[in-house]
């Protein structure tokens, strides 16, 4: 069987995808224009046949298409079909040799996997969905994903430069640190922070009295205090249970912020003075000071 | 004499390293050519719900644009020129970087990205100029505005993408031997163009 050389597999499914979304298209312009009419005949003398196959034909210039959906969507998708044919026959199909002459090499370079872990597209995606949610729930929510995305953005441009910059995985790995952490950390460290901070204060905020404000207060530091203890104490384990410790504590900051916040906020105690306009009473007889402290 | 110290792996110097693997070619292009598809199959969909509406309406005897609302063709008409000028820009990039002509071609991906810009400018103005609220009891409000601010994402998209590129072409990474990143970045800039001209002739020239 003679095989061709000029079109490769690959054009070969795509072009016959694009003649049958071609031919699909111009039939379901057709048919879903002549199902107004009783008969295929009447619909043929009402809108005669020129203008019946012209208009799917001429993309609805000359003539009606029908059913816009199906017939867009088959049309469009005929053109792409014949736009990715033409790309993989201009690619030779990923043909190694074709490949290995491009880059003037003996052999069709390896991909490269990826060197590690990489917790960024999650993120990212993340940052997405808090954008989203924002959009329609929250202003700060949205602009707090929308800086997350931007910062996150940037670290990937760099590691994705960065795995790239020398051949040795390791160099790499350091040129990407040395760039990436002396500003991740000290962001980073705001940022946990910030987390803390509010989540605490506002489950200390919810407390019913200041008492157990200054209990909620103190348990906090003590568990902080005695985790640092802990991971000082198991230097072997000192890295599991920092990662433990601090994910346990961060779902409970989280949780019990949520919860703070659900609750809401005690009413504020009133402080020492008097209300505005008022004179405080002195001691002897000597004449007040009005202080004009309004509280 | 004392014997050599060994140097620590952490200070070991980025020029004792070997130097990058040539990736393998085309893998990035034919990636962007089937993500350029899928959005352009996905504007597909939109355009043709909103040709089936207005002829649907249009059938009727209706009216389909809503009372008072403006379809100038002035800012949709500088969006159009300033896309097809960041073709050219980006293209340009291209052919740069195939001549391993780099202050050009980050002269030409910066400009894209300035037209970019611009474009995003000349959207926000016509979204205070179209006097369509979405509120109204009608859906041309819906799909113009999702059909025009999704290309407006696709064209961030592309800003970011190109944006990428040229942030990695700064840092030595593309040459005319290998310039694989440019060029997907450049398709997938004109696969955002096209749909614009696709809406632009949908939307607001049949209104």
């Amino acid at each position: 069987m003679l095989r061709s050389r000029m079109f490769t597999p690959g054009f070969k499914l795509y072009f016959g995808v694009f003649a049958f979304l071609l031919a699909g298209a111009v039939v379901i312009g057709i048919s879903s224009e002549i199902q107004h009419f009783k008969t295929v005949r009447e619909a043929l003398d009402y809108q005669g046949v020129i203008y019946t196959i012209t208009g799917p034909i001429s993309l609805g210039w000359k003539g009606a298409v029908g059913n816009h959906i199906g017939y867009t969507v088959m049309m469009v998708g005929a053109v792409m079909s014949a736009f990715l044919a033409f790309v993989l026959i201009a690619f030779r199909d990923a043909d190694p040799d074709a490949g290995a002459q491009l880059v003037q090499m003996d052999s069709v370079p390896l991909t490269k996997a990826p060197s590690g872990a990489n917790y960024l597209p999650i993120l990212s995606a993340f940052a997405l969905g808090a954008i989203g949610l924002g959009w329609v729930l929250s202003k700060p929510a949205f602009y707090a994903g929308i800086a997350f995305l931007v910062c996150l953005i940037a670290t990937w441009t760099v590691r994705a430069w960065a795995e790239r910059a020398t051949g040795d995985d390791e160099v790499n790995f350091q040129i990407y640190h040395r760039i990436i952490d002396p500003v991740r950390v000290p962001v980073l460290a705001v940022l946990m922070i910030a987390f803390v901070v509010l989540g605490l204060s506002r489950l200390i905020l919810a407390a019913p009295d200041k008492n157990t404000s200054s209990i909620i207060f103190g348990a906090a530091a003590i568990l902080f205090f005695a985790g640092i203890l802990v991971i000082y104490l198991l230097p072997r384990l000192s890295r599991p249970l920092a990662i433990a410790f601090v994910t346990i504590g961060a779902l409970a900051i989280l949780g019990l912020g949520i919860y703070g916040l659900q609750h809401g906020q005690r009413p504020a105690e009133e402080h020492g003075g008097t209300p505005s306009g008022e004179v405080a009473p002195t001691e002897g007889g000597l004449a007040p000071i009005t202080t004009g402290v309004s509280h | 004499m004392a014997a050599a110290t060994k140097v620590p792996a952490s200070y070991s110097p980025v020029e004792d390293a070997p130097p990058p693997p040539i990736a393998r070619p085309r893998v990035v292009m034919v990636a962007t050519a089937f993500a350029s598809v899928g959005c352009i199959m996905f504007f597909a969909g939109l355009i043709g719900i909103y040709l089936t509406e207005r002829a649907t309406v249009l059938g009727d005897s209706g009216t389909w644009l809503p009372d008072k609302s403006v379809f100038p063709l002035t800012q949709p008409n500088v969006m159009l020129l300033a896309l097809l000028c960041s073709s050219v820009m980006i293209q340009w990039a291209v052919d740069a970087i195939r001549r391993d002509d780099r202050p050009q071609a980050f002269m030409a991906l910066g400009l894209t990205l300035v037209f970019g810009v611009a474009v995003v400018n000349m959207a926000a103005y016509l979204y205070a100029v179209l006097n369509v609220d979405i509120a109204t009891k009608s859906v041309v409000p819906v799909l113009v505005y999702t059909i025009t601010g999704a290309h407006i994402l696709m064209l961030v998209g592309a800003m970011i993408f190109t944006g990428l590129m040229a942030f990695r072409a700064l840092g030595g990474q593309f040459t005319s031997r290998q310039h694989d990143g440019v060029s997907a970045a450049a398709m997938f800039w004109h696969a955002q163009v096209a749909v614009f001209v696709f809406i632009w002739y949908a939307i607001y020239i049949t209104k």
